[in-house]
């Protein structure tokens, strides 16, 4: 009788242990709330209007940036730019300054002191560089690459609605200074080609040339 | 007294499960992929295992079938059977996530490869390619391939995985600024390429006059390209794929697709193996999310790339 009763004790416990050890309940409420709690339009705000304004280390001087290319582009991308991954893309994130000389449906191009123009994006605000260029998000900070990319697309929602009227209101001539982002490939850094998207713009006085 | 002891030693057998291997014996590593339906897995987790053995290690493959209960059973059995990592492809960002925390928790590290798991902590790292920047790049290319104009369709692959959306999403924020360019069907046909070729068909008859079709893989965009020749529309339809395999690689070559999305799975499966070779060797402190850059090929570069790389 009493060995019957061990016997049956020890089932009873291998058959708890088996039990415990094979069934894992975790709700999957409770894993979808975990990335529902984070605010992307509240993160994206203060990323474009306070951070990136006070953030004036992250920036490099357009016509640095320029010279430094043609000089030793290598150089440039090793010093100057950003990316969440390793590959040809890259980021920067530059200021500076130009005149107004020409306007069309989707750029504003400007020309510097130096006679260089270059153009900037004021209707199709898309990519990731407005995010990426300044190096001061990381993807480690988000539970899923998803939020990320949403960040990414609020902050691009947010320079359409707020940055672009006021360049599609210059008129040739305006002097404009602005803290942009490009996207180069670092295999064929064309600079003339690509397009700064705007993260501040700051209309100066009017001067005809 | 003779079965008590059998029970005892049965006992002990249970509460020793998870325990890894003895000293001296090579570290096993298991290898657990969403599914071996589709080459450009296949090729994940065979280049994987390469690695794997190549430092030093014995590894297994294990094949989910896409199904997140039998992908619990194959890590259930990991654990059991004393696996010391897991390099793992998910099959469901959220579904995932329990198993790859049973790992976890049982001091197994899990790297995960391709696919994303929606934590931060329930796998040591995750290497992942930028689906949403490279569908960017594609977004662009769609634009002005099809001169900002016409009608086109999406064919997305598995709703629950996030490379599906970050894919579609990175696609739709370019190529949604331009109003000309209409979308008249989004359907999933689940990174199958069978199941692209029967929603293909149906969106043709519906729609005949589609310029253009973006698909979340390149599985899926040689499904849509059979049913265009099917449809005698091969000509008409501009067709976009994800993925860099071979067949979409050739295709390109070809001209009978447009483009595709490099993803690199040799570097992913390499550098997680050799993740979990640092972690073997004491490393603790990772990245929790390392995006891969992924290129975009095209009939112009299309020289510079084989299947799944590029050419050295």
């Amino acid at each position: 009788m009493a060995k019957r009763g061990i016997k049956y004790t020890l089932l009873v416990l291998v058959g708890a242990v088996l039990v415990y050890n094979s069934v894992y309940i975790k709700s999957l409420q409770a894993v979808k709330a975990a990335n529902k709690g984070f605010d992307v339009d509240g993160y994206a705000s203060n990323y474009l209007f306070k951070t990136i304004p006070k953030s004036t280390a992250a920036f490099t001087d357009f016509a640095l940036l320029r010279n430094t290319l043609q000089a030793n582009p290598s150089e440039a991308f090793d010093a100057y730019s950003h990316a969440p991954s390793d590959g040809d893309i890259r980021y920067f994130m530059v200021n500076g300054s130009g005149v107004v000389v020409s306007k069309d449906s989707g750029y504003v191009w400007l020309e510097d002191s130096a006679k260089q123009s270059f153009k900037l994006a004021s209707q199709y605000i898309y990519g990731t560089a407005a995010r990426d260029a300044a190096g001061l998000v990381s993807v480690d900070s988000f539970d899923n690459t998803m939020v990320f990319n949403e960040v990414s697309e609020k902050i691009n929602f947010l320079i359409k609605k707020q940055l672009t009227p006021t360049l599609q209101q210059l008129a040739v001539g305006d002097s404009l200074r602005f803290i942009g982002a490009i996207e180069l490939n670092r295999k064929d850094p064309v600079l003339a080609e690509t397009t700064i998207i705007p993260l501040h713009v700051e209309k100066s006085q009017k001067e005809r040339r | 007294m003779k079965h008590l002891n059998i029970w005892a030693l049965l006992l002990l057998l249970c509460l020793g499960c998870g325990n890894k291997n003895k000293d001296g014996q090579p570290k096993q590593i298991a290898i657990v992929v969403s599914t071996l339906n589709n080459p450009w897995f296949v090729f994940l987790a065979e280049s994987a295992a390469e690695k794997a053995k190549a430092l030093g290690y014995t590894s297994k493959i294990f094949d989910s079938q896409n199904n997140t209960a039998l992908e619990t059973d194959h890590f259930e059995n990991a654990i059991a059977a004393g696996y010391d990592a897991i390099l793992f492809n998910p099959t469901d960002a959220e579904g995932s996530v329990v198993n790859a925390t049973k790992a976890t928790d049982a001091d197994i590290p899990v790297f995960c490869m391709d696919r994303e798991i929606n934590s931060r902590t329930a796998a040591t790292s995750q290497i992942l390619s930028d689906s949403y920047a490279a569908c960017v790049q594609l977004g662009k290319l769609f634009v002005g391939d099809l001169d900002r104009q016409g009608n086109y369709a999406e064919i997305l692959g598995i709703v629950s995985d996030n490379n599906t959306w970050n894919r579609s999403k990175g696609f739709h924020s370019v190529v949604d600024n331009f109003p000309d360019l209409k979308m008249v069907a989004q359907q999933s046909a689940e990174f199958d390429r069978n199941k692209a070729m029967e929603v293909m068909e149906s969106i043709l008859q519906a729609h005949p006059d589609i310029k253009g079709v973006f698909c979340g893989n390149d599985a899926m965009a040689m499904g849509a390209y059979q049913a265009t020749v099917a449809a005698g529309k091969e000509d008409q339809v501009k067709i976009y794929g994800f993925d860099g395999a071979e067949d979409a690689v050739n295709a390109v070559k070809d001209g009978k697709i447009n483009a595709t999305a490099m993803q690199f799975p040799k570097l992913i499966a390499e550098k997680a193996a050799t993740l979990a070779d640092a972690y073997f060797k004491g490393e603790r402190n990772f990245r929790k999310k390392l995006p891969i850059a992924v290129d975009v090929v095209t009939p112009k570069n299309i020289d510079q790339y084989i299947a799944y790389g590029k050419k050295n």
